[in-house]
C-alpha cells in the first residue's frame, strides 16, 4: 500500500519553545496508529499541524502524494483528513440532530446544495441514520449543550467523519467517558474505521486500550518521536517506559516506590 | 422532491401586506405613514438581527441606510429617474456593493472590534456628508414624487400609493431573507456564533459566512433606507448617525430575533412609541425609550416576538390536551 500521510522534519515553535521537534513520521491507509506520551508532549500539537490549524515552522506535510503544508483545515478536510477535538466541538444552541445536518450538509453533500431548504427531509433523515448507527439516536432532539460528555465525544467524531474520510485523528477519544465504557466505546469506533478501511490516528492515555487497538504506536516526548512501531516493540522500549508509561499510569514501581519515599 | 408544507412565516407575511394594502385606505394617515416608516426600519432591522444571530452586533447599518437613502435621492435628481422600484433597486445593490466591500475588511473582527469599526465607518460618512454639497450638506436633499411602474398618482393618492409600495417591498425582501435564513447556508450564521472552528473543520470558510450575511445585512439596510427617503421625501446626513444604527439595534433587542417578522413587530412598535412619547412628554420621550428598554431587559429578555412563541406553543398545548381533558371531565 501507498503512504497515505507523511510528515517530513516538521517543527513548530512558540516563542522561544519547541512543540514539534523535527518530527518524521509516515501513515500507511487503513493503518490504527495510537500516539502516547505525556501531557505536554507534543500530541495535540502534531494534530492541529496535521489537520492544517497550524502552520509547521519548518517540515513539510504530504497527503496522498501531495504537499499540503500550511493549508487550512477547510481544504484538508476536503481532501480527506478529518479530526475529532479532545473537548467536543459542536454547536451548542442547536440540537444533536440539527449539528449532524449542518455537517451533512457541509461535508457529505456538493457544493450548490448550500442554498436548499435546511429543514428537508432527506437531510434530517440522512442525520437521524448517522445518529442511529453511532447509538446516539436518542440525543437527536437534545440541545447539545445538555446531553452528556460521552455522547458529545461520539457526535464530534460522527460529525467529523460523516464524509468518510481517508484519515481521521481523534483526539483522546476517551476522555470524559467512563472508565468501564471506554474499552467498548474504542473499539465500536476502531471496528467502524477498520470496516471502511479508513487510517485512523489516534491520541490516547489508557495504555491498555492502545495495546488493544493500535496496530502501531508512535512515543511522543518533548515534541520528539522517541520511539514507533508495533505496541509489544514499544511498550517494552527503555526510554518508553522511562518517560512516558512509567509515569504516566502512576502504576510502574519506580514511581510508586519514589511517592512511599517521600 | 420539496415538501409542500406550509410555511408559516411567509403566509403571515402576506397576510400582514395584503391586509394592510386592502385596509389602508380604511385607517388614519397618520397611522398609514407610522406603517410606512416601520417597513424601512424594520428592513435595516433584519439586517442586524442576521449578523447578531452571528453574534456580531453591528453598530453602523445606519451607513448602509445613508447609502440607499442618497443612492435614491441622488439618482432621482441628477439621473431623472422616477420609478419607485428601479430606485429601490438600485439602491439595495448599491448598499449591498458597499457593504461586501467593507465587509472584506471587517469579516476578520468580533466582538468589540467589529461593533466599533462600524460605528467608526458609519460616523465618517456622516460627517462627509455633511460637508459634501453633492449630498445636500446637513441640510441633505428633497426628493420628488414617484411613479410606481408606469402609475403616476397626485395628491392623496401619491401617499396611499407610497404606502402599498413600501409595504410591498419590504414583504417582499422579508421573504427572500426568510428563505435565505432557512437554507443550509443560512444554518451557519447562527453556528458562526456558536463554534467557528467546527465550521472550518467541516470544510466551509467562517469568513464567508461573515461576509455573506454583512453583504445581506447591508443591503437590506439599503432598501430601507431608501423605502425611507422614498417615505419623508427627503434624506439628510442623520440617516448615517449613529443613533439611527441604534434604533436598528433597539427594534431588535425590543422584538427578538425569531423570525422575520419580528423586526417589523418591534419596528411598529417602535415608531408608535416614539410618536407618543414625544406628544406625551416633549422633553423626556429618551426617557420613555430606556424605561421601555429597562423593562424589556428585565421581563423579557428574549424579546417581544417570545410572547407570541409563547402563546403559540401554549394553543398548541391546549388543542392537544384538549380531549384528554374532556374524558376525564366526562367520567367524573
Amino acid at each position: 500500500m501507498t503512504d497515505l500521510l507523511q510528515c517530513i522534519g516538521v517543527q513548530r515553535r512558540f516563542g522561544d519553545f519547541l512543540a514539534a521537534k523535527g518530527i518524521d513520521l509516515t501513515v500507511r491507509h487503513g493503518e490504527i496508529v495510537g500516539i502516547i506520551g505525556a501531557n505536554g508532549a507534543g500530541k495535540t500539537t502534531l494534530f492541529n499541524i496535521i489537520s492544517g490549524y497550524l502552520k509547521p515552522t519548518d517540515g513539510r506535510i504530504m497527503f496522498r502524494g501531495m504537499d499540503v503544508t500550511g493549508l487550512p483545515p477547510r481544504f484538508l478536510v476536503r481532501q480527506g483528513i478529518a479530526r475529532s477535538f479532545q473537548v467536543p466541538q459542536l454547536f451548542g444552541r442547536s440540537t444533536a440532530r440539527e449539528n449532524m445536518m449542518i455537517a451533512l450538509s457541509l461535508l457529505a453533500e456538493r457544493r450548490p446544495s448550500i442554498l436548499r431548504r435546511f429543514s428537508e427531509r432527506g437531510l434530517i433523515d440522512q442525520a437521524e441514520r448517522v445518529l442511529s448507527a453511532y447509538g446516539i439516536g436518542e440525543h437527536a432532539d437534545a440541545v447539545v449543550a445538555n446531553i452528556p460528555q460521552g455522547v458529545r465525544k461520539l457526535l464530534d467524531i460522527a460529525m467529523a467523519t460523516c464524509a468518510d474520510p481517508a484519515l481521521v485523528l481523534l483526539d483522546e477519544p476517551t476522555s470524559g467517558v467512563s472508565s468501564d465504557e471506554k474499552n467498548q466505546f474504542v473499539s465500536g469506533l476502531i471496528e467502524r474505521f477498520r470496516k471502511a478501511s479508513t487510517a485512523v490516528i489516534f491520541i490516547e492515555h489508557d495504555m491498555d486500550i492502545v495495546r488493544e487497538h493500535a496496530s502501531r504506536v508512535i512515543a511522543l516526548y518533548e515534541g520528539r518521536i522517541i520511539a514507533d512501531g508495533a505496541a509489544d516493540v514499544i511498550f517494552a522500549d527503555e526510554d518508553v517506559i522511562r518517560f512516558i508509561t512509567g509515569a504516566a499510569g502512576g502504576a510502574s514501581p519506580q514511581v510508586k516506590d519514589r511517592y512511599a519515599s517521600a | 422532491m420539496k415538501g409542500h408544507r406550509m410555511d408559516w412565516t411567509i403566509a403571515a407575511l402576506l397576510a400582514v401586506a395584503i391586509v394592510a394594502t386592502v385596509g389602508a385606505a380604511g385607517v388614519p394617515s397618520w397611522i398609514r405613514y407610522l406603517g410606512q416608516l416601520s417597513t424601512s426600519t424594520a428592513l435595516a432591522s433584519v439586517g442586524v438581527m442576521i449578523l447578531l444571530r452571528a453574534g456580531l452586533l453591528s453598530f453602523g447599518q445606519s451607513l448602509f441606510y445613508f447609502v440607499g437613502g442618497y443612492a435614491v435621492a441622488l439618482i432621482a435628481r441628477y439621473g431623472g429617474v422616477t420609478d419607485a422600484l428601479a430606485l429601490v433597486m438600485v439602491a439595495a445593490i448599491a448598499a449591498g456593493l458597499a457593504a461586501a466591500i467593507i465587509g472584506q475588511l471587517l469579516a476578520g473582527y468580533r466582538g468589540i472590534f467589529f461593533s466599533m469599526l462600524t460605528l467608526a465607518l458609519s460616523m465618517v460618512m456622516f460627517s462627509v456628508a455633511t460637508k459634501v454639497r453633492l449630498f445636500g450638506g446637513s441640510d441633505g436633499l428633497n426628493i420628488g414624487l414617484m411613479s410606481y411602474l408606469g402609475y403616476r398618482p397626485r395628491g392623496p393618492d401619491a401617499q396611499w400609493a407610497s404606502f402599498v409600495f413600501c409595504i410591498w417591498v419590504w414583504t417582499a425582501l422579508a421573504i427572500m431573507t426568510h428563505a435565505f435564513l432557512r437554507s443550509r447556508f443560512g444554518a451557519l450564521i447562527p453556528a458562526v456564533a456558536d463554534n467557528e472552528i467546527r465550521i472550518e473543520y467541516l470544510g466551509y470558510s467562517v469568513r464567508k459566512v461573515v461576509w455573506v450575511a454583512y453583504g445581506i445585512a447591508g443591503m437590506l439596510a439599503g432598501a430601507g433606507g431608501a423605502l425611507a427617503g422614498l417615505s419623508a421625501r427627503h434624506v439628510d446626513p442623520q440617516f448615517a448617525y449613529w443613533t439611527t444604527a441604534g434604533d436598528f439595534i433597539f427594534v431588535v433587542l425590543l422584538s427578538g430575533q425569531a423570525s422575520v417578522l419580528s423586526p417589523a413587530l418591534g419596528a411598529f412598535f417602535l415608531e408608535i412609541l416614539r410618536s407618543y412619547a414625544s406628544a406625551l412628554f416633549p422633553d423626556q420621550w429618551q426617557t420613555a425609550f430606556g424605561a421601555m428598554m429597562l423593562a424589556i431587559v428585565l421581563f423579557l429578555p428574549a424579546g417581544l416576538d417570545r410572547l407570541i412563541v409563547l402563546i403559540w406553543s401554549a394553543v398548541r398545548k391546549i388543542r392537544a390536551l384538549r380531549p384528554h381533558t374532556l374524558e376525564r371531565g366526562r367520567s367524573s
